[in-house]
């Protein structure tokens, strides 16, 4: 059972569309493997959509300001009407298709949320493997983790924030262990130690490179860069 | 990551109660644009919406041509998909916001030098039901046992978790905080209420 | 100047709030959290401060409430801090498909929103203690009108281990002088 969820202002900041694309997408993965999560959103989006459309907030804000008014009657709406209207080209659902990825032999099936996303090449070390999701945005980086039976990611810990969606499989640190699912938000002050038993499959997005404090890792640092 | 939801809801709240969104005519006018093409009905949508598109994208982009584009796009979403829009999934206004929404996600993320990938309708899809029937069994279910556990909780248990925590102070936590002993509490207690009885009295001959 | 009647949804609780006051309330059930969503749109809710399942009786009162913070508890469910605006009377009560109540209400004035001359140093120090020894009452109210006395008498009167019914005669039948003697002579000595 999924214990880890987004926290409540995170899951505003999705649905008002304030967050980046790469923790947007991992709220939208998780929601949809959770109907907890899937049930707020809804009602946030009804909420925020109300809020946003009601009359008596243009009416306010005609009241309050020239500038926008100014700004409304610089477009000419009945232009822009017609120009629309002008087609009658319909956009047309399609089907969405599944896509799969492969780590070593195993195949998984990756969530539709991410099959437009750009994927980079696999890179290797050890038991665990990483392909980087190229959304571009500048120090948050993001990538698809995937840990073989019994591998482990070193003891560290972050200086920005990590967050970890399991896709499938489990692993567990000190703090428990962690199902499909999970959405798991830590920060500079967490430090933790991931091993999976039976292998994983992660989607973890991090704005910094992580810093490893266990014995002998601490020299293994430039691993961080290759996972996060 | 702020957002600014209650801030919101402070700012609307004085003048709320005289204008409600009429959701069922902006309903009809979605499905008479879906099934009928119907230009008068999307001129409707477009002078209810559009200028309130205008306002909120004027808050996000810092130009006059950028938010006309939010609109154009918008309205033009509207015009192209109404036929996605499933009326006992959730509200017009809901799914208008969730077409802006999105046109303004993908632009911000063109606009900061990242894609042009249209990600949105990946991420807040604008057909597929947001609460599928079984899920929003499963939700109710679990509530359902969630329920019968309290039940078996004693009563001020059962209050607090119910619904609310509660305010008002046991005797014993009166006696603690005035340092006096219990006993003392509850015949204060007892002569104030009884003299409240009388005055109740009076004041109903 | 005639008060018209509001619609507002309508939240059956065992809570004692006068004006100024603020709890916190714990929101999971389906159709209270629907309620949280009309209610932050629209002008807030009221608490039917009721007893038990007693039906609605002529001298039906709430305590109409705004929500002035939002958060998540530790175990993911929705909490809310609401402070009451005003008392009201509930007239008519409907109830929605989803069983969420509605109802017709009107604002009543009550003593604890007007101005007394008098000094209640001890019953305000008092209070300050409460709040100094409960974190979480204390946080709850991000302003104290500790010298307030109908301000002080109706935090006093919210906190007292008394039973509902005998509290809600402080809504119409007695004034502050009668609550300010019952406070006293339980508090002061």
């Amino acid at each position: 059972m999924i214990k880890h969820h987004p926290k409540f202002e995170l899951i505003q900041s999705f649905v008002n569309g304030d967050l980046p694309a790469s923790l947007s997408a991992g709220i939208s993965i998780h929601a949809g493997m959770c109907p907890t999560c899937q049930h707020k959103i809804s009602l946030l989006t009804d909420q925020v959509a109300e809020l946003n459309f009601d009359e008596s907030a243009t009416n306010l804000t005609h009241r309050g300001g020239d500038l926008v008014a100014e700004g409304i009657s610089a477009i000419n709406f009945d232009d822009m009407i017609n120009a629309i209207t002008d087609s009658d080209a319909i956009d047309v659902m399609q089907a969405v298709e599944t896509k799969t990825i492969n780590f070593r032999e195993k195949s998984y099936q990756l969530p539709t949320v991410l099959n437009n996303m750009m994927l980079g090449k696999t890179a290797h070390i050890g038991k665990l493997a990483r392909k980087r999701i190229q959304l571009n945005e500048n120090e948050i980086h993001t990538n698809l983790l995937h840990m073989e039976p019994s591998g482990s990611v070193p003891l560290h810990t972050h200086k920005g924030f990590e967050l970890t969606l399991l896709l499938e499989g489990s692993f567990h640190d000190e703090k428990g262990e962690y199902v499909k699912g999970d959405f798991i938000m830590l920060d500079g002050e967490h430090l933790h130690n991931p091993i999976s038993s039976s292998g994983c499959l992660c989607y973890t997005v991090a704005n910094d490179a992580m810093h490893f404090t266990q014995g002998i890792n601490k020299l293994l640092n430039p691993i961080g860069s290759f996972i996060y | 990551m702020q957002t600014n939801l209650l801030s919101t809801v402070t700012n609307v709240k004085s003048s709320i109660m005289t204008d409600k969104i009429n959701h069922p005519q902006l309903c009809q006018w979605l499905n008479d644009v879906a099934s009928t093409r119907d230009k008068k009905a999307f001129t409707d949508l477009f002078q209810f919406f559009a200028p309130k598109i205008q306002r909120i994208a004027r808050g996000k982009f810092p130009n006059e041509a950028q938010a006309s584009e939010v609109v154009q796009e918008t309205m033009s979403n509207v015009w192209r998909k109404a036929h996605l829009f499933d009326k006992d999934k959730g509200a017009a206004t809901t799914w208008v916001y969730t077409v802006m929404r999105n046109v303004t996600f993908d632009m911000l993320r063109k606009i900061k030098g990242n894609k042009e990938d249209n990600l949105s309708d990946d991420i807040w899809p604008l057909a597929e039901s947001q609460v599928s029937e079984d899920e929003s069994f499963d939700d109710h279910l679990e509530n359902k046992e969630l329920l019968s556990v309290i039940e078996k909780l004693p009563e001020a248990q059962q209050q607090v978790v119910k619904g609310f925590y509660f305010m008002e102070m046991s005797q014993e936590q009166l006696a603690n905080h005035l340092n006096l002993p219990l006993g003392t509490i509850k015949s204060r207690l007892r002569l104030a209420l009884a003299k409240l009885k009388v005055q109740l009295g009076e004041n109903h001959d | 100047m005639k008060i018209t009647s509001i619609n507002l949804p309508v939240f059956p609780l065992p809570i004692f709030l006068l004006p100024e006051g603020v709890t916190k309330l714990r929101i999971f059930e389906p159709r209270y959290l629907k309620m949280i969503g009309i209610a932050s749109k629209n002008g807030g809710f009221v608490i039917w401060a009721k007893n038990g399942d007693s039906a609605i009786s002529k001298s039906s009162w709430g305590s109409w409430v705004e929500i002035i913070n939002f958060d998540q508890g530790e175990d993911g469910v929705l909490e809310i801090d609401v402070k009451c605006k005003a008392l009201v009377e509930i007239n008519a009560i409907e109830v929605d498909s989803d069983k969420l109540y509605f109802g017709d209400v009107k604002p009543i004035p009550h003593w604890s929103q007007t101005k007394v001359n008098t000094s209640l140093t001890q019953l305000s120090e008092s209070l300050a203690d409460v709040f100094a020894n409960n974190p979480n009452l204390d946080e709850l109210y991000q302003q104290k009108e500790i010298t307030r006395p109908s301000w002080v008498i109706a935090r006093w009167l919210e906190l007292l281990p008394i039973d509902l019914d005998i509290k809600a005669t402080f809504v119409i039948e007695h004034d502050f002088q009668a609550a300010k003697e019952l406070v006293q002579s339980v508090i002061d000595k």
